[in-house]
């Protein structure tokens, strides 16, 4: 199992509304609280997301006798992505 | 030869104002594991309340195997006394001294973590504190860390160098709460690049609803957000381990 990972800083003391949309919406896109830390009005969350795992299902038999072609330079894999700083 | 390791202390802020939480803090800090090798440095300070001084420093004499009762000449309020507490333990030789206030109960493997972080994270610079707080979990993991840039004052602790070099040269209040140094505190080390080490099960919980410092709305809000939901008094031993997350980049497989 893998997980995704991001933070955010927010600030509900001072912007209520504003914050707990941010939140909802981080729901949404399917990420959970992994840790919150509060500080005075502030909160700091660290957000995971499980990464989907690439289903792998071949039939018996059909192993492919031809090898797959390279992928063309300069396209390497983006597995890495880091989406920021949500709100602050 | 045996080389002797600089000794750890745990510094107690008590300003005398929050008697009725100040005994089952205590009682909280007895039953941590390992506590009988720690030294326990109370900083006291004259309040308006009666405070029975000489019975208390017979009391934690009694309850604590190291302990020791420091009372300030004067009242300095929470922005010098906790600078005071912090001194006196690292001029004391201290190697990594845990700041803990009167309000706030701890786990029975507080100082266990606190143990595993001072050493596992001594050569890293960068990690400034080690806090014992957390508010709100997604994992039910107790042994798992994470190091944020971020700061939390519900028991923290740190190194004699961090302390020498960075955070006591700036000790200083935010604008607008004259005695802030954790909200000040959380800016430096963000601002700076800095880290903290968290647990992700909070190892403290803040009992505290008396403060001067945060009246009205705000003292609401604050006391309710340091209560945290994932606090547990009872924990057994951990293997503590960091769950692989960096800001810098944001994704670990």
């Amino acid at each position: 199992m893998a997980f995704e990972y991001q933070y955010g800083m927010y600030n509900p003391g001072q912007y209520p509304g504003e914050v707990k949309a941010q939140l909802d919406e981080m729901v949404a896109d399917g990420w959970q609280v992994h840790t919150a830390i509060p500080n005075y009005t502030e909160m700091y969350v660290l957000w995971h997301r499980e990464l989907p795992v690439p289903s792998v299902n071949v039939p018996a038999g059909s192993i492919p006798q031809k090898q797959p072609e390279l992928a063309p330079e300069g396209i390497s894999g983006g597995l890495r992505s880091h989406e920021g700083q949500v709100a602050r | 030869m045996r080389v002797r390791l600089p000794v750890n202390v745990v510094a107690f802020t008590v300003s005398g104002h929050r008697q009725k939480y100040l005994r089952a803090t205590l009682d909280s800090w007895a039953a941590a594991r390992g506590v009988q090798d720690w030294h326990l440095l109370f900083a006291l300070e004259p309040c308006r309340l009666f405070f029975p001084v000489p019975e208390f420093t017979a009391w934690v004499r009694g309850a604590f195997a190291s302990a020791q009762v420091s009372v300030a000449d004067s009242r300095l309020g929470c922005l010098r006394n906790t600078r005071r507490a912090l001194r006196e333990a690292f001029a004391s030789g201290a190697g990594f001294a845990v700041l803990a206030e009167e309000d706030i109960v701890v786990s029975t493997d507080v100082l266990e973590y606190f143990r595993w972080a001072a050493g596992t994270y001594a050569g890293e610079g960068k990690v400034t504190a080690v806090c014992a707080h957390s508010l709100h979990a997604g994992s039910g993991d107790q042994a798992a860390v994470v190091q944020a840039s971020w700061f939390s004052p519900i028991v923290w602790g740190t190194w004699a160098d961090r302390w020498r070099e960075f955070i006591g040269p700036g000790w200083h209040a935010s604008p607008g709460n004259s005695q802030s140094w954790d909200d000040h505190l959380r800016r430096r080390i963000n601002g700076a690049g800095r880290c903290s080490i968290f647990p992700v099960r909070s190892r403290s919980q803040h009992r505290g609803q008396t403060s001067t410092l945060t009246p009205g709305p705000l003292a609401e809000w604050f006391y309710r957000q340091a209560l945290s939901g994932t606090f547990t008094a009872a924990r057994p031993p951990q293997s503590y381990r960091e769950v692989p997350f960096t800001e810098d980049l944001g994704l670990i497989v």
